[in-house]
Parts: C-alpha cells; structure tokens; sequence
C-alpha cells in the first residue's frame, strides 16, 4: 500500500448480524472506483443482489470517502452514503440505489482513523451505534441515546468519545423508519434520505476519532503550490467567479453567491464582523466571499432596511478543508422567547432551510424567519429529509386541494391544530415533525413515505404531474434541471433515482459570466461548437450541448468518489476569477490534484474515463435492479408537464423565455447522450464493448446472464 | 661730385621713404590684421552670445517640463488614489487645480499626452453620456465599473438609469432589479427613483426601456433592444422566485 498516497489502503466492514469486524485492501478492490460513491456502487454490484430492499439486513449502507478526503485539497471533506434509498421506487422488492452526500468533518475523521470507507451490513439484535478510534473499533450498546434526537445523541456520544470525536448519527425518524428520514453529521450536516437504512440496521450512530494522518504522494512544495493554484482558481459558494454586487476590482457582476461587500457584517456576532470587500486576489479572505445568510435569509428588516440574513448570521462555517464557507450559524433569541423549546441557535445551508416552508409565510419577515429556522431545528434533530423541498411541495399541494382531508379520519383530521398553520405561527410544526418521526396516524405515516409512495398513497391527480413544475418522475424534485439548463438539465435529471444534487453544471451556468463568454470557454473545454444554451433560451439540441451534460455529470460522480465538493467544484476546473486569464480555469486541474496527492499520474482524459466507468456502473445497477433492458423508454422518462404546463402558454419551445421542451428534439437528446456515453441508443443500456473498454467487463458478464445486455 | 652727393642722399631719402612705407604698410596689414582678428573675436562673442542665450532659453523651457511633469506625477498620484482608496473617478477638468497658472498646455492636452505617450499605462479616459472627460487608474478599477461610475456623473438620471439597463440587458443578458439603482452605488432616492422612470418611460429616446413586474411584486428594467418581453419575464422569475426554490 506504500506506494500510493492519499488512501489509506483499509476499507472498514462492520457486520450486524454477527458482530464481526473486518477490513480488506482498498487498491485491490477498489482502486478503479477510487472512493466514495464509486466505492459504493461497486459493493452494491458485488454484494447486494435484486430483489433486496432497502430495510433488508442485506442491504448494505456505505460511508465512503475518498483519496483526497482529509487532505488540504480544498472543499475535500466530503463523505458519500450510498444504499438502496428507501424512498426511490422499488421494483421487484428492491429499491433503486442512490447516494447521500454528507459534508461536515466526519469524512475526514474516518480517513485520519485509518480508513477509506465502512461498510454497514446485517442487523443488529438490539440497538447500537459503533465506536471508531484509529483501530479500535466496537459495536456498543446504544440504548441510552435511542429514543433520542440528533442533538442529544450526538453530545452524548461526544461525552464518552471526547470533543474532539466525529458523530454520524439518526434521529427518531430514522429509528422508525421513515422513509423520509435522515443521516447527519456533526448535527446539521446532512447526508439525504438514508436515515431510515440505518434504523433498519438498528444502528443509531458512527463516533470517530482518528489520529492518523493522509499521505501525500507529491514533495511538500509541489503539493502547497499545487493547492495554492487550486485556491487561486476558485470563487466563492456554488461556483460564483464574479461579485455579487459592483466592485471595482471587477468586470462582471450580479447573479452569484459572492455577497461579500464593502459593509456587509456578520451583524449577530458580538462585536458584529465587517465581512468587507473580498477581491479575488486575497486569498485570505476566500472565507468571507460568500455571506449566504443574506442570500438564504433575504426578506428586510423593515426597522433597518437590512436584511434579516445579516443580522442573525454569527458567523459562516463549513467542512473540513473548505476554504468556501457556506454553512451559516445563525442567533435568533426571539424564536427562543416566541416557540417554547426552541432554540435561539441553529446552522444549516440552502435547502436544509426549507423546514418551515410548507406552512403558509407569513407577512412579518421576522416570524417568516422563525418558521425556517424552527421548522429546521425540528427537522435536524429528529432527523427528516426535506427531499430539496419537495416534500414541502407535496404538503402545499395537498393541503390546498383537500388531499389531506380526504385521506385523514376526521378525527384525525381535526387533532392536527390547522388554526395555529393557518396563522403561520412556527410552533405548529412540532406537532407535524413529531407525527412524522414517530409515524403517528395517516398523517404522520404517509408524510415520512416520501413522494413517491405519497403521491400514490393518496391518489394525487393526474394533473399533479402536469400543473407541478417542481415534481419530476420517481418523487424526487426538479433540482437545476430543465429551469437551468434545458435538455442538458434533463439529461442529468435522468440518471439518477433522488435528486441528482447535481452542481457541477450549474455552478458554470451560475458562475456569473455574460453568456457569451460562458459558451466561448465551454466551446474549448468539449472542443464542440455550441456547448450551451443561456438558460431560459434554449434552441434545438446540438451535440456540444449534450457534450457539456456528460461531462458535468462526469465530473459531479468524480467529485463524489475522490471526494470534494460538487457544489463548490467546478470554478477552477473550467471558469475562475482570473481577469488576466480571461476567466478560464485550469481544465487539468482535478487531474493534477488527484496525481500528486495518490503518486498515480492520471491525465484529464484518463480521469475523465474513470467517471465514465463510475456512471456506467450506476447505469448498469439500475438496469439490473430494474430487471429492463429497455432503460430508454422505461426509466429516462420526462414528466408532462415539460412539454405541456399549462403555464407555458401558447409559447412553442425554442423561443426565449419558455423552458417547454419539445418532444422529438428531447428524443434525439437521448440518441445523442447514448452516443457520447458508449450506451446503446435503443436500450439506453451500456454495449459490451464500452463496458469492456471502463474495465468492467464482468458487469458486461452478468448484465448478459441476466439478459439485460443490448 | 654735390649731385653725386645730392643723388646719393636722394637716393637715400628715397630708400628711407620706401622704408617707410614698407613698414607704414606693414603697419597697415598688422592693423587689417588685427581688424581681422577683432572682428573674429567679436563674431565668437557674438556666438557666444548666441549660444548662452540658447542655453538660457532650453534652462527655461527645461524648468517648463520639470513643472510640467511634476503636475503629471501629481495627477497621477490623485488619479490612483482615487481610484484605489475612495472608488472615484476623476473629472479632468477638475485637474486645472495640480496645473500650474502660466503653462502654455491646457489640462486636456496633458491628459491626453499622459494617457497616450504610454508614460502612464495604467491611467485610462472614460466619458460619461454627456461627454464630460474621467481618468481612472485600471491598476484598482476595472473599465466596466469606471463605466458605470461615469454614467452616475451624468446630470441626466434617465440616461443614467437607460445607459445601465441597456448595458445589464446587452451584456449578460438581464433584467436590471430597480433596487439595484437605490443601493449605495446609484443611491437615488426611491421617490425620485420612481418620478425619473415615469417621465423616461414617456421620452422617445428611453422607448427601448421597460419596466417589468415579477409575481413577487419586484420591479425590474430592461432594454428591448437586446431582450424580449418573455424572456425577460423569465428571468424576472427565475431571478425571484426560481433560484430559491433550486437552490
């Protein structure tokens, strides 16, 4: 194992059933997958057969993380939970995989213990969570902190492990298993809808502490520089290149997340923090580019005119080896005074603050923000997913079209205080999360079973699935798909059976450029005319545009085995804020970070292969759990609404300002896509050949066994 | 033998007489001479005059280009501090006060030779939209914010606004937030903000720019020139209500 740097070289087993603790060689079995989800789907492939579902002992829950996790790479903190997800469709007994991507310092931790992932499988006969520290690892009894939220378990596990230790833990949701539920880390870190797997296995925690180090291949030198040009490249949260706001340092604007500006405070610290100016060419200052609580808190402060968001943000924080803070700590005393039991403190980011948003807002910016920031506390402590807010979509939808009335006893029915949600007062959501996480009646039972089975549970209409732009196909949300990047958003909301949380693409459309400029550098990175369409403009599809979803897909599933941030990746690596560079990146720069930390010179296009090899093999797992061949038709399907929302009017597609998709153009997107992925183009499933080629020849092997192969 | 004697003394006198004028002519070619070597030296003196005078006049046109090029160095310095420290542009006609009172050139002339001879490379000309002449210093502004700065310095707030919105509508392409407007940049009061759009709305030169309302109730400008109705009302909701809803 010497001879590789940045893994450890042990991947960690934990068998439930029998209590067995093992670990195996990373590089002999795992090298080709590198880490993270691409770990993850291979042990899936290996080991989890169809017709297993998710709350099956067999079913196996992985935490992977990858070379670069517990380095200096920036944005490396990154872990990747991947399982059958309880809440995608099962077909013949067996849910569709998915992976949860967890940020937070429990990844790191895991590496600094000695280890490139743990494998969770079997089930324990009674709860219990599992210690790691460096080689020492137990199964413990966990019935003092079962029963207990995220909050409490993890403080009490901090208790016995130290401080200093890691926590990934569930809430009571997760024990019960509700679909819905989720994992956390280091309390508000989420990892998605894999809550529930963890509860199944009645394992309610992971504490780690570890005392290892990560080696790196390259000379100290080399690496720093290396690092440094990496920092130099990036911008700020979810791919900014450009400031928010007009600076004079600056040629573009508008339309990022780099809200820093002459000013700007973090006004709830005491003494409040000047966030200030934050050019590109001040590295120490990367930190303070992105004040995302005026972003994720946005309504005014009528008395001062600021924005809430800046006056409750403490400070922002985040992940391990993220020099990109996005994560905001906020101070609320008067949710505190107002909601008994609530906090003044919480921390989240982005969709993590949608717990509230399924009651009506209300008019006073100040409860509206208690309702987001109680609605949240509730979520994270009992540990429920908010699916990127579909969740809160489907309550809406079912509340103002008498679907929950219709399906509830009336009893039931008239114990739910409506008065209190009615008057958008934040304190009804106890009662709501509570039901949920413990499966309280109808109501609780059929919310925690995520949209899919929700949708069915209580026969939503038709029209549900044309009215409802955020709902896509298997119950999961429309999340930067056709709304930001047409048939290239469609294509990568295909793959996958959750969200695909896919950042990557649009963090470049985001990145805050003229469009002109973003196609001129997009051209030269696909080497293709016409890479991109400005969104909301879009115009029959080219294979450059198709070009630039793969490669962006590519690049999200590498940025979840190395592991490093998707939502932060892309600046750098195609655009930067470089004015002497004409805002390019530096392409090969993901490349050269991966060389030098592993000593394995791969170049751009070998690493680029490698994230053709890791989406193939999800491909052909979802062809295998599917048992269809027939992916084309059967799974890379569009909701109706993409061609025929009502709200599209008489506009034909390709005309600016409609995202309506047209429906041949979308079938040729697929011919297209199966071409530059090596996939059949009438199946949508991998050929022998391209398989053989990504050195998966055994997954050509069984696919045919199976008769799944084209 | 007295004619004898008499001839010998003419003939002496007469030697003595051509002595004479020998000498008397030599005499006379020592004083052309030195005429000659008179007039000589007062040519030299002349060129020497001339010379010195020479020198006195570069002396005074080499202390005109000293002054000269300390006012330059001193509105340069200005120029990038201003740039640098106070965010400003810097009107050229404001620069007579660095110029001293009796040099032949008049400011504009040395602007324009600063920023042309390439003495200075990092000092730039903008022109706001009624053409009154700005340096910055591209060493600390770029030249799209000396743009914008230079169309606050307009006195006319409807070019302002429309030169903005043309600008935002032609460039990335987008809808300009009329917020965007009253922050601290623009800093136009939202009374006066609102009164300025209602007349420019009117005016045949602003009949490009219009005013669209988001379903959150936010008001937005944009230029027809570069974008369509609906498309601008889509990026209006997406700038709104999309982006919060995938975040």
């Amino acid at each position: 194992m010497a001879e590789y740097g940045g893994w450890t070289g042990k991947v960690l087993r934990v068998d439930l059933s029998t209590g067995a603790i093992t670990t195996e060689d990373t590089i002999a079995k795992y090298k080709d997958y590198l880490g993270g989800a691409g770990l993850g789907y291979k042990v899936l492939w290996d080991e989890v057969p169809k017709g297993v579902g998710a709350f099956d002992p067999e079913n196996r829950i992985i935490y992977g993380v990858g070379p670069l996790t517990g380095t200096q790479a920036p944005t490396s903190g990154r872990c990747s939970i991947t399982t059958l997800w309880p809440m995608a469709p099962a077909i013949n007994g067996t849910e569709l995989p998915g992976t949860g991507h967890m940020g937070g310092h429990w990844g790191a931790e895991l590496k600094f213990a000695g280890y490139d992932a743990l494998i969770i499988q079997g089930k324990a006969a009674n709860p219990v969570w599992i210690q790691i520290i460096d080689s020492d690892v137990q199964i413990k009894d966990a019935s003092s902190i079962w029963g207990q939220g995220i909050l409490s378990s993890t403080l009490s596990i901090n208790q016995m492990m130290g401080s200093e230790a890691h926590v990934c833990c569930i809430g009571q949701a997760g024990e019960n298993q509700v679909r819905l539920a989720k994992v956390c880390c280091d309390l508000s870190h989420s990892g998605g809808g894999a809550g529930g797997v963890m509860g199944s296995k009645n394992l309610k925690a992971i504490g780690v502490l570890g005392t290892g180090r990560v080696n790196i291949s390259a000379d100290k030198d080399s690496w720093h520089e290396l690092v440094v040009e990496w920092l130099t490249l990036m911008g700020a949260n979810s791919g900014g290149v450009v400031p928010a706001n007009p600076e004079p340092w600056a040629e573009y604007y508008g339309g990022t997340r780099w809200t820093a500006t002459e000013g700007l405070t973090y006004g709830a610290a005491n003494p409040p923090v000047l966030v200030g100016d934050c050019p590109p060419d001040n590295l120490n200052k990367l930190g303070l580019r992105t004040h995302k609580g005026v972003l994720d808190f946005s309504a005014k402060d009528p008395a001062t005119g600021k924005k809430i968001g800046e006056l409750i943000t403490v400070r922002m924080d985040g992940c391990h080896s993220c020099p990109v803070r996005c994560h905001i700590d906020t101070y609320l005393p008067r949710l505190a005074a107002d909601v008994p039991g609530a906090s003044p403190y919480a921390a989240e980011t982005c969709a993590g603050w949608a717990g509230g948003s399924m009651m009506p807002t209300s008019k006073d910016p100040w409860i509206a923000a208690e309702q987001k920031i109680y609605g949240t506390q509730l979520a994270d402590d009992y540990g429920i997913w908010c699916n990127y807010s579909q969740f809160q979509a489907d309550f809406k939808y079912a509340y103002n079209n008498g679907i929950i009335k219709d399906n509830l006893s009336e009893a039931e029915y008239n114990s739910i205080p409506w008065d209190l949600y009615e008057a958008s007062d934040p304190a009804w959501q106890s009662d709501l999360y509570r039901r949920i996480a413990y499966k309280i009646g109808e109501f609780g039972e059929a919310l925690g079973e995520g949209s899919y089975r929700l949708q069915k549970r209580w026969n939503f209409p038709d029209s549900y699935y044309l009215t409802e732009k955020k709902n896509w196909k298997m119950g999961h949300p429309l999340h930067h798909s056709v709304e930001a990047a047409g048939q290239a958003g469609v294509v990568i909301q295909w793959l996958w059976h959750r969200d695909a949380s896919p950042h990557t693409h649009n963090s470049y459309i985001g990145c805050g450029l003229p469009n002109e400029l973003k196609l001129e550098i997009m051209n030269e990175v696909t080497g293709m005319p016409d890479s991109l369409f400005p969104a909301h403009n879009y115009q029959p599809v080219t294979a450059g545009f198709v070009r630039f979803a793969v490669l962006s897909m590519i690049y999200m599933e590498m940025h979840n085995s190395v592991t490093m941030c998707d939502y932060n990746g892309v600046a750098g690596a195609w655009v930067s804020p470089l004015r002497d560079k004409k805002y390019r990146g530096d392409p090969d720069i993901e490349a050269k970070i991966l060389s030098a930390v592993t000593g394995d010179t791969v170049t751009r296009e070998e690493y680029e292969k490698i994230g053709m090899r890791i989406l193939t093999l999800f491909r052909a797992l979802t062809t295998k759990y599917m048992n269809d061949k027939d992916q084309r038709n059967n799974h890379d399907t569009c909701p109706p609404w993409l061609f025929d929302w009502p709200g599209y009017g008489d506009t034909p597609a390709f005309t600016p300002g409609t995202d309506r998709m047209d429906r041949a153009d979308i079938e040729k997107t697929k011919d297209l896509f199966y071409q530059q992925m090596g996939w059949d183009v009438t199946t949508g499933v991998p050929t022998r050949a391209t398989l053989e080629d990504l050195n998966l020849g055994f997954v050509a092997d069984e696919l045919a066994k199976l008769g799944l192969l084209p | 033998m007295e004619f004898e004697h008499e001839s010998v003394e003419a003939t002496n006198q007469a030697e003595a007489s051509a002595q004479q004028d020998e000498t008397l002519a030599e005499q006379a070619e020592e004083a052309t001479q030195q005429g000659e070597a008179l007039a000589e030296q007062a040519e030299v003196a002349a060129q020497q005059d001339e010379a010195l005078a020479e020198q006195a006049e570069a002396t005074e046109e080499q202390d005109e280009a000293a002054i000269l090029n300390k006012s330059k160095l001193k509105i340069a310095e200005k120029v990038r501090n201003d740039s640098k420290d106070l965010h400003k542009l810097v009107a050229v006609k404001a620069l007579a006060e660095l110029m001293p009172e009796n040099l032949s050139e008049g400011v504009d002339a040395v602007v324009t030779e600063m920023v042309e001879s390439g003495e200075y490379p990092d000092l730039k000309t903008v022109l706001s939209p009624n053409d009154e002449a700005y340096l910055y210093s591209d060493k600390y502004m770029t030249a799209r914010y000396a743009a914008m700065l230079s169309r606050i310095e307009s006195e006319n707030k409807g070019t302002m606004i429309a030169t903005t919105v043309r600008d935002d509508s032609k460039t990335y392409p987008r809808p300009t937030h009329v917020e965007f407007f009253q922050a601290k940049l623009f800093n136009i009061p939202p009374d006066e903000f609102d009164s300025t759009v209602a007349h420019m709305l009117e005016q045949e030169e602003f009949k490009d720019i219009k005013l669209i309302v988001a379903s959150t109730g936010a008001r937005f400008l944009y230029s027809e020139l570069y974008i369509n109705e609906t498309y601008a009302r889509s990026l209006v909701e997406w700038e709104e209500v999309g982006q919060y809803e995938n975040p």
